[in-house]
C-alpha cells in the first residue's frame, strides 16, 4: 500500500505572514495590553463628545427636590465598561446632593453587583442608605416594572433590596411615583432602553449607558430627543470623567482601550500589506518561470 | 382606582386563598394532561387571547375621562378600566419567574444526577455541577436571608460566598467576555482583506469609526493642525466618526428597527391568535 507523502508547499515570508499562529496575535494583545496598564502613565487629551455634554448638562440642571433612577443592568461580563458609567454617574449625583434609587432587571445577580459597588461610592461620600438613596432590588419584568413604577412604588416595588417595606423607607416618604422622578439613566449592556423610552410616563427624562457595540442603535434615538444623552462604553465615561475634572476607574482603563483600538487598526493594515505583497511575488515568480 | 377583585386581608382567608389556589393549578393542570388534544386546543388558544387582549386593551384604551356619545366615563388620569388588572400580573409574573427556575433547576439536577448515577462519560463533570450548583445556591440564600437581616449567617458562610461569587463566578464571567477582544484581534488580521470595492469602504469606515472613537484621534488632529471648523474639519477623525455614526449608521439602524418592529407586530399576533405553531396545543 503505498503511503502518501505530506505535500509540502513552499510559502514565501509574505504568505507565512499570512498563515501567523492565531497563538502568537493572542500573545501580541496581551503584551501590549498589559505593557500600557503596567508602564503608561498620565491621558490624552480629549474632545467632549455632544451626548456626553448633553446628560452632563440634563444632571447639573436637574431639580433637587426630585430623585433619579439608575437602571442598572450588567453583570462581570460588561464591567470594564459599564462599571465606568455607574461609578461617573453617581459621582455627579453626589456631588448635586441629588437623591436616587437603583433598580436592576432580568437576573438577580445583578441587582447584587449594583448594590456593591453603589454602596462603595455612597460610602466614601457619606451618602446614606434609606435617607439619600435606595436600592429597589431585582424586578423580573421591565415593562410592568416600569408601568407599575409609573402609578407607585410602594405597590410595584413593595419591598427594598433589603427587604425594607418601600413606604418604611425615610427618603420614600417624599417619591411616591415616576412623577417625583425626573430623570431614569439605563446603564445596560443590553436592549433595556427601549422599554424605558415606551413605558416611562411622559415628562420624565432617559440617559442611555450602553456598551460601546450597543452605541450604534442610541444615536436613532438621540436624534428623535427621546434620550437626553449617552455615555459610549468606557470612553464616554471617560469624557464624563473629564467633566467632572476627576480621575476614576474609566480614565485608568483609557489607556489600554486606545492601544487596543490602534493594535487592531495596525493588524487589518499589516495584513493588507503582507496580503498585497504576497500577490505581487507570486506575479513576479509567475512570470520569472 | 379601586381594585375589581377581591383582595382577602384576613390572615386565614389569605391562606386558605392560596391553598386554593394551589390546589386548583395543580388539578387543572392534571385535568388540562387528561384532556384530549381536540378538547384542550380552545381552552388553551382561548386563555391565550384573553390573557394578550388584556395587555393591548389597557395599553391602547383612552384614560382620564372619556366620552363616548351621551355616555362619560370618569376615570383617573393615566389610568382605564383595566389597568389595576396590571398589579395581579405582575405578582404572577414573579411568581412565574421563580417557578421556571425552579423548573430550570430540576431539570438539569435530573440529568446530571442520572449522568452521575449510570457513570456516563464525563460522569465526574456532572458531579462538579452538582456539588457547584448546591454550594452557591445554599451559600447565596443564607447571605441574601443575612443582607436582608432575615437571619445572622456565621462568618464562614460569609467568606465562603466571597469566594465563589466575588473571586470565583465574577473574574470567570469577566474573563468569557474578554476573550472576545483577542478574537476579534485576530479576526481583523485574517478576515478584513481588501478583495472588492464594497469590502474595501467598509474596511476604512471601520478604521474611521475605531480610531476615532479613542483619544488619540483628538491628539493627532491637534498635533497636524487640522482645522476644527469648515469643510477641512472632516479630516478629523473624531468628527469624521461622528458623521458616520449619525449621518450614515443612525438612519440604518432606524430602518432595520422598523422592519424588527413590524415583523415582531406580526409575530405578536400569530401568538396571540395561536397561529403559531407549538404553543403546546397539539399539531
Amino acid at each position: 500500500m503505498a503511503v502518501l507523502e505530506p505535500q509540502r508547499v513552499e510559502m514565501n515570508i509574505w504568505q507565512r505572514m499570512l498563515n501567523i499562529d492565531r497563538r502568537i496575535l493572542y500573545l501580541l494583545l496581551w503584551l501590549t495590553m498589559s505593557a500600557v496598564m503596567l508602564f503608561v502613565r498620565g491621558q490624552m487629551p480629549d474632545v467632549i463628545t455632544s451626548p456626553v455634554k448633553d446628560l452632563y448638562q440634563t444632571i447639573e440642571n436637574l431639580p433637587p427636590d426630585k430623585m433619579v433612577i439608575l437602571s442598572s443592568n450588567w453583570g462581570p461580563g460588561t464591567i470594564g465598561e459599564n462599571r465606568p458609567q455607574l461609578e461617573a454617574i453617581l459621582e455627579h449625583l453626589i456631588r448635586r446632593r441629588l437623591k436616587f434609587a437603583v433598580v436592576s432587571f432580568f437576573e438577580p445577580q445583578l441587582s447584587i453587583m449594583s448594590y456593591r459597588y453603589t454602596s462603595q461610592i455612597t460610602e466614601k461620600h457619606g451618602y446614606e442608605y434609606g435617607k439619600d438613596w435606595v436600592h429597589f432590588g431585582f424586578v423580573p419584568s421591565i415593562e410592568l416594572g416600569i408601568k407599575g413604577m409609573n402609578e407607585s412604588f410602594v405597590e410595584a416595588i413593595k419591598r427594598d433590596y433589603k427587604n425594607t417595606p418601600i413606604d418604611q423607607i425615610e427618603m420614600m416618604k417624599n417619591f411616591r411615583s415616576m412623577v417625583d422622578v425626573s430623570l431614569v439613566v439605563d446603564i445596560t449592556p443590553s436592549g433595556t432602553v427601549g422599554a424605558w423610552i415606551s413605558f416611562v410616563r411622559k415628562g420624565t427624562l432617559v440617559g442611555y449607558c450602553p456598551t460601546s457595540v450597543m452605541a450604534a442603535e442610541g444615536y436613532t434615538y438621540l436624534k428623535s430627543k427621546q434620550l437626553v444623552g449617552m455615555l459610549t462604553g468606557a470612553k464616554g465615561a471617560y469624557e464624563y470623567e473629564l467633566l467632572l475634572k476627576t480621575s476614576g476607574y474609566a480614565s485608568r482603563l483609557i489607556n489600554t482601550i486606545t492601544a487596543s483600538h490602534l493594535l487592531i487598526v495596525a493588524a487589518i493594515l499589516f495584513g493588507n500589506f503582507c496580503l498585497l505583497m504576497a500577490r505581487l511575488t507570486r506575479k513576479g515568480e509567475e512570470q520569472h518561470a | 382606582m379601586k381594585a375589581w377583585y377581591y383582595i382577602p386581608h384576613d390572615p386565614y382567608l389569605l391562606w386558605g386563598f392560596i391553598i386554593g389556589a394551589w390546589v386548583f393549578s395543580i388539578a387543572g393542570f392534571f385535568g388540562l394532561q387528561l384532556l384530549p388534544t381536540r378538547a384542550r386546543r380552545p381552552l388553551v388558544v382561548g386563555v391565550t387571547f384573553v390573557a394578550g387582549l388584556i395587555f393591548a386593551l389597557e395599553f391602547f384604551l383612552p384614560t382620564g375621562i372619556v366620552k363616548v356619545g351621551s355616555i362619560r366615563l370618569v376615570q383617573p388620569e393615566n389610568k382605564n378600566f383595566l389597568s389595576p388588572a396590571l398589579e395581579p400580573i405582575r405578582n404572577l409574573v414573579q411568581i412565574v419567574v421563580g417557578l421556571s427556575l425552579g423548573l430550570g433547576v430540576f431539570s438539569l439536577l435530573r440529568l446530571h444526577t442520572r449522568n452521575l448515577l449510570q457513570r456516563r462519560v464525563g460522569w465526574y463533570n456532572s458531579l462538579v455541577l452538582i456539588l457547584c450548583l448546591v454550594a452557591m445556591a445554599v451559600l447565596a440564600a443564607w447571605h441574601q436571608f443575612g443582607e436582608k437581616d432575615i437571619v445572622q449567617p456565621p462568618k464562614w458562610v460569609e467568606n465562603s460566598y466571597e469566594i465563589l461569587f466575588t473571586y470565583t463566578w465574577s473574574p470567570l464571567d469577566a474573563t468569557m467576555f474578554s476573550m472576545v477582544a483577542f478574537y476579534i484581534f485576530s479576526a481583523a488580521y485574517r478576515a478584513f482583506r481588501i478583495r472588492s470595492i464594497e469590502s474595501s469602504v467598509l474596511m476604512f469606515t471601520a478604521m474611521i469609526v475605531m480610531v476615532g472613537s479613542v483619544p488619540f484621534a483628538y491628539w493627532l488632529s491637534e498635533s497636524l493642525h487640522v482645522p476644527q471648523e469648515g469643510f477641512w474639519q472632516f479630516l478629523r477623525l473624531e468628527i469624521a466618526k461622528d458623521w458616520i455614526l449619525k449621518q450614515l449608521n443612525a438612519p440604518a439602524i432606524r430602518a432595520i428597527e422598523f422592519g424588527v418592529g413590524i415583523g415582531g407586530l406580526a409575530m405578536a399576533l400569530r401568538l396571540w391568535l395561536s397561529l403559531e405553531r407549538g404553543l403546546g396545543v397539539g399539531r
